[in-house]
């Protein structure tokens, strides 16, 4: 990486830039109890708090008043159909805080109408699959078209 | 829609959203591909406002049209071509569309998750990660280009690496980086990268050796396997090829002390068999 490697930083030296960041950050939706001015992001380990602040600051253009970080260990659980375990990779948590006055609202990503329909078009198609398991069904000859009160 | 989001998207960050969209991939699915391939023009990005504001939040957001979509369709990524024309400017700014696209991505994929949805078309996430590369990889070639022309012709831009004994004692080519000490005077080097030593070590270098020679043995002895066997099977093969092919094997030897046994027998063609028994 030629451009990811910077020179020692000297006292005095012109100031070290970051020319392509590449750290990703994830916003997280907030807890319930969590106040108005408080943002979560998931971000690489790597990230430092001043990273966070500078990203924020100079890529996304947000009023940056505080910076706390936590490092999280990833999920571990067994592997599928298998004995050993996995590991997710591990991750930071960075709690921002926005100025008093600002507030940062999750939108509803989901809205009802999409899920509505979404749902009717599920309940269609599981009505067809019914319709299809009928079909392939196997009869009983002996019985054909005998009411079903019929018998014991 | 959500009434509450509706008061916070003004007009100026949705048109801003839909031009990072429209760029973050090549192409978009309503366009031809052959039009815009090397000549769409990055322009420049939206102003920003004076003051900072929350709206930024909402730029990890997609778009609200696609809100509970099931299919979102986008174009492909940038190619290496294409951004081969661009100019240093241009693709910095691409940069910055495709890492805002990234990050939206990844937001969304995790919302989606956390609801136990389906996230609609996760490729995108792909073609963005795609097309970074390439960029990168313009910016590498660019460097090099820079370092040939004025430092000297062998230089590169890459960083450089050192040959030294790593933690778990093996010789690997390392990166190297500079120090305020002189790296063997350093104690913080000699036990972050420093080369290993110790019980631990020799015992995890004497069992990573014994594997690597029983695989090359393995390996030996499959090639003397098949190279009898081929023989068995073609007596009349070129043996020159055969020594070509697998140097380490004694063709020769093979040829002449060959033990032609009757279990052999469905081994070998019948009219060989024949001709040499």
């Amino acid at each position: 990486m030629s451009f990811r490697y910077y020179p020692m930083y000297l006292k005095g030296n012109p100031q070290l830039r970051v020319y392509l960041p590449n750290f990703w950050m994830k916003l997280l939706k907030p807890k319930e109890n969590d106040p108005k001015n408080l943002v979560t992001f998931k971000v690489p380990v790597q990230m430092t708090d001043w990273d966070i602040r500078n990203y924020l600051e100079k890529i996304y253009n947000v009023p940056v008043v505080g910076v706390r970080s936590q490092v999280k260990c990833g999920d571990i659980k067994p592997a599928q159909g298998a004995k050993y375990l996995i590991k997710d990779d591990d991750y930071r948590l960075a709690y921002i805080s926005l100025p008093k006055d600002k507030e940062f609202n999750w939108p509803n990503l989901f809205p009802d109408k999409k899920i509505e329909e979404e749902e009717t078009e599920f309940k269609k198609f599981k009505k067809a699959m019914e319709i299809e398991q009928k079909k392939g069904k196997r009869q009983n000859w002996s019985r054909h078209r005998v009411p079903s009160w019929f018998g014991v | 829609m959500n009434s509450l989001v509706r008061q916070f998207l003004n007009l100026r960050t949705i048109n801003c959203l839909q031009v990072v969209h429209k760029r973050a991939y090549s192409v978009t699915h309503e366009e031809k591909p052959l039009a815009t391939t090397s000549t769409t023009p990055v322009s420049e990005p939206a102003t920003r406002t004076s003051e900072p504001d929350t709206t930024g939040l909402y730029e990890f957001f997609d778009s609200p049209d696609n809100w509970g979509e099931q299919i979102v369709r986008v174009g492909r990524a940038w190619r290496v071509e294409e951004l081969r024309v661009k100019s240093n400017s241009d693709l910095h700014k691409l940069w910055f569309v495709l890492y805002k696209e990234k990050n939206m991505l990844l937001t969304m994929q995790e919302a989606h998750k956390s609801e136990c949805r389906a996230f609609p078309n996760e490729e995108r996430i792909d073609k963005v990660e795609e097309s970074m590369e390439n960029l990168e990889k313009i910016v590498r070639e660019r460097n090099a280009a820079y370092f040939k022309l004025e430092v000297s012709e062998d230089a590169t831009a890459e960083r450089s690496m050192a040959f030294r004994m790593d933690q778990f004692g093996r010789w690997r080519w390392q990166p190297i980086y500079e120090h305020f000490l002189p790296y063997k005077v350093s104690k913080n080097w000699r036990t972050v990268f420093g080369p290993g030593h110790g019980k631990d070590v020799n015992e995890f270098i004497r069992a990573w050796k014994e594997r690597r020679r029983n695989a090359e043995y393995s390996k030996l002895k499959r090639q003397h396997y098949t190279v009898r066997n081929l023989l068995r099977r073609f007596p009349s093969i070129d043996l020159d090829y055969l020594q070509r092919k697998y140097p380490q094997v004694p063709v020769q030897h093979y040829k002449d002390n060959l033990n032609f046994e009757p279990e052999y027998k469905n081994l070998v063609s019948r009219g060989a068999y024949e001709e040499l028994h």
